[in-house]
C-alpha cells in the first residue's frame, strides 16, 4: 500500500503491568475464566492470567512502533490512568509511571503523546504532579478513571480542569463497566456534562462511547460543543454500532482508537484497523473526507490546540 | 495422544471443533489466517490454545508470548511443534 493513511490512536496504553495493577487484571481474568468454563473448556484461572499477562510484554512500545508502522498509525496517545490510589497493589506510584512514559515518549520520538491521569484525592502532591507532567515534560492532555471512585464534575476535578483550559489540553475520560473490581455506576457519561459546560475551551472525549452507553454518548457530542468520543472498544462488540454512529451527524466528533494491548489477542494493529472496512463499519454515505476527519483530522485538531507547544513552535522560528 | 506423533491434519482439526461453526465448514489448513480467515477473537484464541493443551500435553505456559503473536494456522502448528 503507498498511500497508508496517516492515522492517529487516540486510545492506547504501554502494555506493562506495572501500568495495571494485579487486582485490576485479576478482575479481567475472572470474566475470562467464567466465560471460557461456561463453555466447557479445560481452564484454571491460573493459565487464563497467564495467557492474559503475555500481552502485557512490551513496556518499551517497541514492539507497538512496529505494529504502528504496519498499520500505517504514525501516531498514539499514551493513556496513564492512575489506578494507584483505589487499588493499593499498584506495584510502582504514579510518579514512577510519569517518569516510565516520558522515557517511552523520548525513545520513540514524533510517536507517542501521554495523556497523564492523577487520581484527584491525592491532593496537593497529586495536582502538582500533574502541572509538572505537562507543563516541564510536555504531555498533551488529562486522563480520567471515574471508576475508580469519582465523578467527571466532581469538584475535587476543577483545579486540573483550570490547568488544562489554561493551556487547551483535552481531557480523555474511561466511560462505563471495566475490570470488575472498580465501579461501574459512577462512570456515566452525563456526569461529564457539568464540567464541559463550565470549561468550554477544554474538550472532552468519551472512550468507548461506540459500545458503552452509545446513545447518551451521541446525544451529549450532538449538543455539546465541546463533547467527543473514541471508539476504542469496537473490535470485541462488533462494528456494526460504530456504522450507526457514523450515521448520527457527528463525524467531527469521532476519533479512531484502539486500547492496545486490550485487544491484542484479536490480532495486531494492523488487522484492527483493516477489521473496520472489512466488516463495514463505514457507512456508504460516509465521504471520504468524513473518514479523514476520524481516522486522524480531528486528532490532529483536538491536539494542535496545546498553547505549550504552539508557542514552543513559535519560539523555534 | 502423544505429541511427537500429533500431526497438522490433527491440529487443523482441533482449531476446527473450537472456532463458530461457519468458519470451519469451510476446513481449516495451514496457511490460514486465525483473524482474516477464521474470525478468531481472544476468547477463541484462548480456547484454541486450552484445548490443544489437553490434546497433545503441549506447554502452554512456555509458549503464551508464541500464542499472543501467533496469526496463522501455521504459527499455531510451529508452537506445537517446537513445544
Ligand atoms: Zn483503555
Amino acid at each position: 500500500m503507498s498511500d497508508v493513511p496517516k492515522i492517529i490512536d487516540f486510545h492506547s496504553h504501554i502494555a506493562s503491568g506495572m501500568c495495571f495493577p494485579q487486582s485490576f487484571q485479576g478482575g479481567v481474568v475472572d470474566n475470562m475464566t467464567v466465560a471460557l468454563e461456561s463453555h466447557g473448556l479445560p481452564v484454571t484461572r491460573e493459565k487464563v492470567a497467564r495467557m492474559h499477562a503475555g500481552t502485557l510484554t512490551d513496556p518499551l512500545c517497541d514492539e507497538l512502533v512496529v505494529q504502528m508502522d504496519e498499520a500505517g498509525i504514525a501516531e498514539s496517545v499514551l493513556l496513564l490512568p492512575d489506578f494507584t490510589y483505589a487499588l493499593k497493589d499498584s506495584t510502582h506510584t504514579i510518579e514512577e509511571l510519569v517518569e516510565h512514559h516520558k522515557k517511552v515518549v523520548e525513545r520513540h520520538p514524533g510517536r507517542f503523546r501521554v495523556f497523564v491521569g492523577v487520581d484527584p484525592r491525592w491532593g496537593a502532591d497529586g495536582l502538582a504532579l500533574f502541572e509538572k507532567a505537562i507543563v516541564d515534560y510536555r504531555f498533551d492532555g488529562m486522563k480520567l478513571y471515574p471508576p475508580c471512585g469519582y465523578r467527571l464534575s466532581d469538584d475535587m476535578l476543577y483545579p486540573y480542569y483550570e490547568i488544562c483550559a489554561q493551556y487547551s489540553l483535552p481531557v480523555l475520560s474511561h466511560i462505563g463497566a471495566t475490570s470488575p473490581v472498580l465501579d461501574f455506576e459512577i462512570a456515566q457519561p452525563i456526569y461529564v456534562d457539568k464540567a464541559a459546560r463550565d470549561f468550554p475551551g477544554i474538550d472532552f472525549v468519551l472512550a468507548h462511547g461506540s459500545v458503552h452507553y452509545p446513545d447518551e454518548v451521541a446525544m451529549l457530542c450532538n449538543n455539546r460543543p465541546n463533547i467527543y468520543v473514541d471508539v476504542s472498544g469496537y473490535e470485541a462488540f462488533g462494528t456494526a454500532a460504530l456504522n450507526t454512529l457514523f450515521r448520527r451527524g457527528i463525524n467531527h466528533k469521532i476519533l479512531f482508537g484502539t486500547d492496545w494491548p486490550v485487544f491484542r489477542l484479536q490480532g495486531r494493529q494492523k488487522s484492527l484497523v483493516e477489521k473496520l472496512d472489512k466488516e463495514g463499519a463505514f457507512p456508504e454515505s460516509m465521504t471520504d473526507a468524513d473518514r479523514d476527519l476520524f481516522f486522524y483530522k480531528n486528532a490532529a485538531r483536538l491536539l494542535g490546540k496545546n498553547k505549550l507547544k504552539s508557542a514552543e513552535a513559535a519560539a523555534a522560528l | 495422544m502423544n505429541k511427537g506423533h500429533v500431526s497438522d491434519d490433527e491440529i487443523c482439526r482441533i482449531i476446527a471443533s473450537t472456532i463458530a461453526q461457519k468458519a470451519a465448514k469451510k476446513g481449516v489448513s495451514p496457511e490460514m489466517s486465525l483473524r482474516g480467515d477464521l474470525g478468531v477473537d481472544s476468547l477463541t484464541l484462548m480456547s484454541i490454545v486450552f484445548v490443544l493443551e489437553e490434546k497433545t500435553g503441549i506447554d502452554v505456559f512456555g509458549r503464551v508470548e508464541e500464542f499472543v503473536r501467533a496469526e496463522s494456522v501455521a504459527d499455531i502448528i510451529k508452537v506445537v511443534r517446537q513445544s
